[in-house]
């Protein structure tokens, strides 16, 4: 399964839901749901926003966990 | 220029619509007045041939003028979605499944009508509340029309859904 670690870069960066929303311009209901891992996909436009604005990669904010 | 074409072609297609509701719902006045009229002074009207056959196909004139009504209203609001943009979204599902019923309503009413007046042998008192051959291989024509057409809104909401849930 994807794992989404949105939520430990942002507190990393120090960045809250409210300013990353606005920066990647997605309401901050949105990235609740992608924080949290109950979104069905991402946009690679939306991937590509927030690692330019958390100056990440993007397997920083998704990882593999193989299923047990 | 295509798209301006199209909302020219919504829009006119609308301002009839429009103008059906319009004329649907004098009709509906008309009929109850008439029924009404015939009702209080039978002798003036029908010359006081006031009879069953006549009091029922006054009602079922009301009750198709009122599902006609009921249909414009819902392709109202369906082609006024579709020139706001609103392709797949729930309202235009359900406008549907509204004209549907009431085409699948009025079919049936008005076979009844039909069937029961040639049994009685009596001529319409209105033409609208019965039923030609055209008419009805039109109307199952229609439905299936509708059905079909529907089916698409239906499965266009459920990809928009998809869509909509990638962030």
């Amino acid at each position: 399964m994807i794992k989404v670690t949105l939520g430990l870069v942002m507190g990393q960066r120090g960045i809250t839901s409210k300013e990353l929303a606005k920066r990647i311009g997605i309401t901050p209901a949105n990235l609740s749901i992608l924080k949290t891992g109950k979104a069905r996909g991402i946009r690679f436009a939306t991937l590509e926003k927030i690692c330019q604005v958390l100056d990440c990669r993007p397997g920083d904010i998704l990882q593999y966990v193989k299923d047990e | 220029m295509r798209e301006k074409l199209i909302k020219f072609v919504l829009g006119l297609a609308q301002v009839a619509i429009d103008l059906g509701i319009v004329a649907t719902f004098f009709t509906a006045f008309a009929t109850v007045i008439a029924g009404i009229c015939c009702l209080v002074s039978p002798r003036t009207f029908l010359g006081g041939h006031l009879t069953i056959n006549l009091v029922i196909q006054g009602l079922v004139a009301v009750i198709v003028a009122a599902l006609a009504f009921a249909g414009l209203l819902a392709t109202h609001r369906l082609l006024d979605n579709l020139n706001r943009g609103h392709y797949f979204i729930a309202a235009n599902c359900q406008a549907l499944q509204q004209l549907l019923w009431l085409e699948i309503a009025g079919l049936i009413i008005s076979g009844i009508t039909t069937i029961w007046l040639r049994l009685v042998q009596v001529k319409p008192f209105v033409s609208f509340i019965v039923m030609t051959e055209d008419n009805f291989s039109d109307g199952i024509g229609f439905i299936v029309f509708l059905l079909i057409i529907y089916l698409i809104f239906k499965r266009g909401i459920a990809l928009q859904q998809d869509a909509d849930n990638i962030i």
